[in-house]
């Protein structure tokens, strides 16, 4: 077994965590973890994992980017199958009692025409029907098991998350394009909110629970931090890391300890109100291997699978999407490119170790063709817990290609942040169209 | 051109002689050099600098230009012409050996064995694989032996420890948070220094209108339509009025639209997934 082989099957192994969504502290004291899976989209599942770690129950089979699980009353599992644009429901035998996929004649098609797209949480309601947040379809919904759409609501609302039903009927959700959290009551009035749209406020917050004394626990990413609001909009409690945590879901346990999902740093924290680490799993296998240097940047050798060799095909935001495509007439070597179609991501990356405090240069020629959305190459620096150190806006990176672009020379440089261990040099497209890259270099 | 604008301009460049007497009071002018490519940025930059050295009674540093061979005519004459007018102590840098590897044709493939230690030493040191290279501006190697390690080598025989350069804040997108100053780490072949910047704070249109204003001379291919001057194979005129009457707000410099590119960041930034 190769070096590079190994690292693969340690890889998206089952009970293997590389990005947390969902959390939630079973009542046997376990706890169920989503897992989205990892950059190449290994990996993605449910964990149920006990208080000394052990992984007690997982369930993979044919899960994308899962995001959410939850226990239903029957003590079934509610998954949120998100690139598979589905939710079903397991039970502890792994079987499937229930999928979306049934709906419409097996077109998973609801009763208003519509299909899910990038569903990211689901609760089983008391009376058996579903309520489901509809990312991509900017909404939330409540439907029986038939797919007939009950309630629904969409208004004014970009990219929700974690929508779910408190106990007075009304509706708390995540807004999170637009950095606020909703109390929606059934008539779909906005009875309670938090956030002015600044992201000094809340800065794409993806979960919220509501307390018994009206208090709002908010999960607000990309501040990396959980906070404790008041119907007035005060702050009361704050946990806040020094890194870029991302933190996805978060529950508030009996004894008033916060567990939450921290997917940078690939694990599932729980706090209490000191902040003041009570447990923590952490079970992440990075993808690999890292390089001591930029390998096959010229692209001349190419690996079984068709992808240039030492290089990965990141499709974990690819909502489903592209390919890797190679231009064959290139000289000396053919080239490699990226063809998308969708919103989303899709990368073509190489992982190579770096020292803090150094100055690296990065360059290469870029090609595009139809780009809507944007492509660039950039370097993505990690920490040693693999977790990003900088948000998607902040990367390093060279230009900005849009549209039609032939062959340019695309240079950056810049100094390695003190907490870096190595980066992700990659060619990222987003939207839809071609991108192609040779002559990579990198260096400090 | 109204008085706002001057009054404008003015301030701004006050704002750089600041900067540029901070870097006299770090630095002796013996250890001081400036970037001169003969474009418009860099000869404002020359003028202030030149300005305060007479207001302070300070000598003008070493004045230094890199040569990269694929080079227009009308530059190396302005060049020449105002190295004369203002009496400059300028250097011309040049990686020599490369142009003789490459017998001095663009264009043409060099290759590595045929360089000198120190040039195959820099090709070994940015990890490039082949053996040969195209000698041409867009070509990385190309680019890093012709312009970087003169610049290095320039550092090195003048024992420089701090560089003017005439970068822009509007130039692109990711320069908008570059400082004033700021200190280049020492490398494998190359030794720490500072890079000062004094004109960071002017837009490209401040640059035409201080230039018109105060009489500060450019070279003739802005006239013709150039808005931005690399090596001769790469420029295109932008437009055939000159380079002040362009619309040069919603345009970018050397690529696209600017309004562009500045609506796809935003729509990044707010992409949820990373």
């Amino acid at each position: 077994m190769t070096a590079e082989e190994y690292n693969i099957v340690q890889r998206g192994a089952p009970g293997m965590i590389e990005f947390p969504g969902s959390v939630e502290r079973l009542p046997n004291g376990n706890t169920l973890i989503a897992d989205g899976g990892d950059e190449l989209g290994l990996g993605a599942e449910v964990v149920e994992v006990d208080p000394l770690g052990n992984i007690v129950w997982n369930y993979s089979e044919g899960q994308s980017f899962t995001h959410s699980a939850r226990l239903t009353k029957k003590g079934n599992i509610l998954i949120t199958d998100t690139t598979n644009n589905r939710v079903i429901e397991v039970n502890r035998d792994k079987q499937i009692v229930f999928t979306s996929d049934d709906w419409g004649n097996d077109t998973g098609t609801l009763s208003d025409g519509s299909h899910l797209a990038y569903p990211n949480d689901a609760y089983g309601l008391e009376d058996g029907t579903l309520f489901i947040c509809d990312r991509n379809n900017n909404r939330c919904l409540q439907v029986d098991r038939g797919g007939g759409v009950i309630w629904q609501c969409s208004e004014g609302i970009e990219h929700p998350h974690n929508a779910h039903r408190l106990p007075n009927g009304n509706v708390l959700l995540s807004d999170s394009d637009r950095n606020m959290i909703l109390e929606i009551s059934p008539k779909k009035e906005v009875v309670w909110s938090y956030g002015d749209g600044s992201t000094e406020m809340l800065n794409w917050p993806r979960s919220a629970v509501r307390l018994e004394n009206g208090n709002t626990v908010i999960c607000d990413s990309k501040n990396a931090r959980v906070i404790e609001v008041t119907r007035e909009g005060e702050i009361v409690w704050e946990f806040k890391v020094d890194y870029f945590a991302k933190f996805y879901d978060v529950q508030v346990l009996p004894n008033n300890n916060i567990l939450v999902s921290d997917q940078q740093h690939h694990q599932v924290i729980e706090v209490d109100r000191s902040g003041n680490y009570r447990w923590l799993h952490r079970n992440y296998h990075m993808v690999g291997p890292i390089q001591p240097k930029l390998m096959n940047g010229s692209f001349k050798q190419k690996d079984e699978n068709g992808l240039p060799r030492h290089w990965h095909f990141a499709t974990r935001h690819n909502e489903g999407g592209g390919r890797v495509i190679w231009d064959d007439e290139n000289k000396p070597y053919p080239c490699p490119g990226l063809e998308f179609d969708r919103h989303g991501f899709l990368y073509l990356q190489q992982t190579i170790a770096v020292k803090p405090g150094l100055r690296y240069k990065m360059a290469a020629k870029i090609r595009t063709e139809g780009v809507k959305g944007s492509c660039s190459f950039m370097m993505c620096f990690l920490d040693k817990y693999g977790g990003q150190i900088y948000d998607m806006g902040d990367i390093p990176r060279g230009d900005l290609y849009i549209g039609d672009n032939d062959w340019t020379l695309d240079t950056a440089e810049t100094v390695a942040p003190d907490n870096a261990t190595c980066v992700e040099l990659r060619l990222y497209i987003n939207g839809a169209g071609k991108a192609w890259m040779k002559e990579v270099m990198f260096h400090s | 051109m109204d008085n706002d604008v001057k009054t404008l301009l003015i301030k701004k460049i006050e704002d750089s002689k600041k900067v540029i007497r901070e870097a006299f009071s770090k630095f002796k002018p013996k250890e001081l050099a400036i970037t001169w490519t003969g474009g418009k940025d860099s000869t404002l930059g020359l003028w202030v600098i030149r300005q305060v050295c007479q207001e302070d009674g300070i000598s003008l540093p070493i004045v230094f230009t890199i040569d990269e061979f694929d080079t227009f005519d009308e530059i190396e004459a302005f060049i020449d012409k105002y190295k004369k007018e203002w009496n400059l102590n300028l250097v011309v840098c040049r990686n020599d050996d490369v142009i003789k590897a490459a017998a001095g044709v663009l264009a043409s493939m060099v290759q590595v064995k045929d360089l000198n230690e120190r040039n195959r030493q820099e090709v070994a040191r940015i990890g490039y694989e082949e053996d040969e290279f195209p000698f041409e501006a867009e070509s990385y190697v190309g680019n890093h032996l012709m312009k970087t390690v003169p610049f290095n080598l320039f550092l090195e025989e003048h024992k420089i420890k701090a560089v003017f350069q005439g970068l822009r804040w509007d130039e692109q997108v990711a320069r908008a948070k570059d400082e004033y100053f700021t200190y280049r780490e020492p490398g494998e072949l190359s030794l720490g220094h500072t890079r000062i910047n004094p004109i960071l704070h002017f837009t490209e249109r401040d640059v035409w209108n201080t230039t018109r204003i105060f009489n500060i001379p450019h070279n003739t291919l802005y006239a013709e339509g150039y808005r931005s001057l690399g090596a001769k194979s790469t420029s295109k005129k932008f437009a055939d009025v000159p380079a002040w009457e362009q619309d040069l707000e919603s345009t970018g410099e050397r690529d696209g639209r600017r309004q562009d590119k500045e609506e796809a960041m935003t729509k990044l930034r707010k992409l949820g997934y990373m």
